[in-house]
């Protein structure tokens, strides 16, 4: 049926050798997914959409090998340890805009939302891509990418769309050897603003629940606790809705990581100035960049130091956030 | 029996999800290992596979063949998410240049090193196709999907699964043709045994 093409390809990319996976562990992934789909039948509450959808890929970020066996358990395994001396505390200039930035957030209007409703939030996004083996990174063109982030249950399905792709968001299954996905309000690496909500908004606890998560996922590994921990909130703020609380404790939590510093006078991906809260390592930083008249939060920029010279891993700009009833509808 | 499990799948029957589980799971897993080069995270993509198929059951057509070009696209899909999840794994990345998946295959195949190097290159060429391209290939190439099937799986026109197909095994000539490749350093003294094939499709 098809032409000599199948078989060309075939010898040039040969599948190797079959995987293993006993009879064992295929029926306990069966049981596990029984138990998914019969709870749900028995959970009227847990209505799922009618609509079939159409869904298309999303891009692959780095070539294939790089890319899809860092995610999930990947990272755990790399293992790759900095030196760690002892960084200094976030220093004096950066505890005082983080604690202008955190009340002005504080002062935010925290809207009404039903658990039916979903976060959105638009960004113009560029990301470093390493192909396939390759020590230095190309960065993607500036895009938009648009994402809808459940309120309440993480098992109502996120979507995003970006560069023409929509891919529905999988609930986390987490890591390790347990694979069922556990509905709810998700976790601080897939937050619901339900989580956000219920989190401490006394800075310590709640930078000790960040470090404690972010330990038990196996993250830290790449740029040590103190990075995981600022990374880790960095996450939250650009994409998700912080309820006002809430965000005035994670940027209060933020001033108390070490190694965090100030940095006056930066300029956005879009070119609008900036003022940035960063953590620097000797191998990579991180910038979350504000208006320096409103203290607004503008967007993110990453960079690898490990080179010698600093180079652009990752710019985000967020342009829009707002509550929409739908994944995939606009405010 | 598949037209009545379509059906039944539709509805919500959590017993024809387990039958479908009993007869594609494992298509669904080779597809995810050879994706990911990874055995865990195959395991995952399965059940995020199949979870994800209960929740767009009522997408499903009521008539048709196996459910199986179906699956396979959804696998697709969720290994993408995988790999583009967030930002905290590109930093993870930025850190490990080099992937890992290539040890991975190369530990099974101890012993046979001929066939362990040309598994790398494959690889490591693999890897250099465009993700369209790759996904295109992983379905007809991997898991014997003819064109039809595989533009059903992936929601694209037939012609487009043929272009993709052709773009691919021109990319892999090229690759195949460069002298070193660039399947890593440590490839330099072990020359990729993909063959440059001569002359043209017959």
């Amino acid at each position: 049926m098809n032409d000599d093409q199948i078989t060309e390809l075939a010898r040039l990319l040969p599948a190797g050798p079959e995987p293993d996976l006993s009879a064992d562990r295929l029926q306990m992934l069966k049981e596990r997914l029984m138990l998914e789909y019969r709870q749900e039948t028995r959970d009227s509450r847990l209505t799922w959409p009618t609509r079939p959808r159409r869904r298309a890929r999303r891009p692959v970020l780095a070539a294939l090998a790089g890319g899809a066996v860092l995610a999930g358990f990947g990272a755990t395994a790399l293992a790759l340890v900095l030196s760690s001396g002892g960084p200094a505390p976030a220093s004096p200039a950066a505890v005082e805009l983080l604690a202008k930035i955190a009340s002005t957030a504080a002062r935010q209007p925290a809207p009404a939302v039903s658990n039916l409703e979903f976060m959105y939030i638009k960004s113009e996004v560029s990301y470093a891509v390493y192909n396939n083996g390759s020590q230095t990174p190309t960065i993607e063109p500036l895009h938009e990418r648009q994402i809808w982030m459940p309120v309440a249950n993480v098992c109502d399905w996120g979507l995003v769309i970006e560069q023409g792709q929509r891919t529905s968001l999988a609930p986390s299954a987490g890591s390790g050897p347990s694979l069922a996905v556990k509905c709810g309000p998700g976790s601080l690496d897939n937050a619901t603003y339900r989580l956000l909500q219920s989190l401490p908004t006394d800075p310590r606890t709640l930078l000790s629940q960040i470090y404690g998560f972010d330990q038990a996922n196996g993250e830290g590994a790449a740029l040590g606790s103190d990075g995981e921990a600022f990374v880790t909130i960095g996450d939250l703020i650009r994409e998700t809705i912080v309820p006002p609380s809430t965000a005035a404790a994670l940027y209060r939590a933020a001033a108390l990581i070490p190694g965090v510093t100030l940095i006056s006078r930066v300029t956005t991906v879009e070119g609008r100035p900036g003022i940035a809260i960063a953590w620097t390592n000797s191998q990579s930083r991180y910038e979350w960049i504000f208006d320096p008249t409103t203290l607004q939060y503008l967007g993110e920029r990453d960079y690898d130091l490990s080179t010698g010279r600093p180079v652009v891993t990752g710019n985000a700009a967020v342009l829009q956030r707002a509550f929409v009833s739908k994944a995939g509808q606009l405010p | 029996m598949e037209p009545s499990l379509r059906s039944r799948a539709r509805d919500g029957d959590p017993d024809s999800f387990g039958a479908l589980f009993d007869e594609h799971a494992r298509a669904v897993h080779r597809l995810a290992f050879r994706l990911t080069g990874n055995g865990h995270e195959a395991e995952e993509v399965v059940s995020l596979t199949f979870l994800e198929a209960w929740r767009l059951r009522t997408g499903i057509e009521p008539v048709g063949d196996s459910l199986r070009p179906w699956l396979l696209g959804i696998a697709v899909n969720v290994v993408r998410n995988f790999a583009r999840a967030s930002r905290r794994q590109r930093a993870a990345m930025a850190r490990l240049p080099e992937p890992a998946p290539v040890p991975d295959f190369a530990e099974e195949l101890a012993g046979r090193l001929d066939d362990a190097v040309r598994l790398a290159a494959a690889r490591a060429a693999f890897g250099r196709l465009r993700p369209a391209e790759q996904d295109v290939v992983a379905l007809c190439v991997w898991s014997g999907l003819d064109y039809a099937a595989a533009a059903q799986a992936l929601g694209i026109p037939v012609g487009t699964v043929r272009s993709r197909l052709s773009r691919a095994r021109r990319r892999l000539r090229e690759l195949a043709a460069e002298p070193d490749g660039d399947g890593g350093q440590e490839s330099a003294d072990r020359r990729p045994a993909v063959r440059p094939v001569q002359g043209g499709t017959r």
